[in-house]
């Protein structure tokens, strides 16, 4: 029963984790955001991966 | 950075940082996972999680009485300082939205719109608000003002730091004021605010906003300055909000880094936006992406 309760915690957990450090926050220190200069790098990978056709790591989407 | 470096970047950050949340979100995603499943019907929905209420430790105040709430706003009136009311208020009347305190305190109390959107008073006018309360048998203004955040704005400067005080409702008008005249004044701090003893109790009761690290340190000592004295550390409450980082030593004081922006959800996408962000909204959009 409780197995079956927590049936895809593990999934939950893991895209919480994806969602936190995409987003500019690292699960692991929760409290903080990375620097905005390693933010903007984010994007423009993200931006790279667009303009190159390359699939964008989840669906998180970068603006300006 | 050339997308090269960029793509790197990446995959140097990617290598680098920890895939295991901290041992304080993980358990707030224990919460979040076992919340999901209703009490009363046994559904099993994200929307059963009150991911804000968890992050900031929400609990009923059941000793919450107008009374209190009244004694925590006869406490402000000594602030010589114009204060921001968190509400919607309009600068055109009929033409922007307001709620009903921003339409309330427009009309009656003098109230006018803030460069931040919210309900400006000046401390005359706060205190005509205050005395009128104590004569309302009503109670309905109250009720409006009882769950909102009294700021005291400096500079309109964006701020990514900030301290969270968890303090007994009794004693936050007397240690606003000592925020006031000894961390708010200082350079490097836009803005405080101070949440009174609402029904419903929360962990960052007062909040102090500051420019970078070095001012919150500063902030910080100050703070521990204070605290040595038995008495002034009674009037501080255990916990602070979920993900942010408890100071050691200290009772009810964190801190944290509002994100540098903003998150907007866009059908079933989130996108960052150049904007300002509340910490514990960032990490609850993220949390909840999940469900979505």
């Amino acid at each position: 029963m409780t197995l079956k309760r927590n049936e895809g915690k593990d999934v939950f957990i893991r895209r919480v984790v994806a969602y936190f450090k995409m987003a500019g926050v690292d699960p692991a220190h929760p409290d903080r955001h990375v620097n905005i200069d390693k933010l903007i790098a984010v994007a423009e990978y993200i931006e790279w991966c667009i303009l190159n056709k390359q699939p964008i790591p989840d669906r998180l989407t970068v603006r300006g | 950075m050339s997308p090269k470096d960029a793509r790197t970047f990446w995959q140097n950050l990617d290598h680098q940082s920890r895939n295991r949340p901290s041992d304080d979100l993980q358990r707030m995603l224990d919460l979040v996972w076992s919340h999901r499943v209703s009490h009363k019907n046994k559904t099993i929905s994200g929307a059963n999680a009150d991911v804000y209420a968890l992050y900031n430790r929400i609990f009923k105040n059941w000793s919450y009485t107008p009374g209190g709430m009244m004694g925590f706003l006869q406490g402000l009136t000594a602030i010589q300082i114009p204060v921001e009311v968190q509400c919607r208020i309009a600068a055109i009347p009929g033409k922007d939205k307001e709620d009903e305190l921003g339409r309330t305190l427009r009309r009656y109390f003098g109230a006018t719109r803030a460069a931040s959107g919210f309900a400006q008073m000046s401390p005359g006018n706060f205190r005509v608000l205050v005395q009128f309360l104590q004569t309302d048998q009503n109670g309905h203004l109250m009720s409006l003002l009882a769950p909102t955040f009294f700021h005291y704005r400096r500079t309109q400067a964006k701020s990514e730091w900030r301290i969270y005080l968890h303090v007994h409702s009794e004693y936050r008008p007397a240690v606003m004021r000592w925020v006031l005249a000894n961390i708010w004044r200082r350079a490097g701090c836009s803005n405080a605010k101070v949440g009174g003893p609402a029904p419903e109790s929360r962990a960052d009761n007062i909040v102090i906003y500051l420019d970078d690290q070095a001012s919150t340190d500063l902030a910080l000592q100050a703070i521990r300055g204070y605290q040595t004295r038995e008495d002034d550390r009674k009037q501080f409450e255990h916990g602070v909000p979920r993900t942010v980082r408890e100071v050691p030593g200290l009772v009810g004081v964190g801190t944290g880094a509002e994100p540098p922006v903003g998150i907007e959800r866009s059908g079933a996408r989130l996108l960052l936006r150049n904007m300002a962000s509340s910490f514990g909204s960032y990490r609850q959009a993220l949390i909840d992406r999940h469900w979505r």
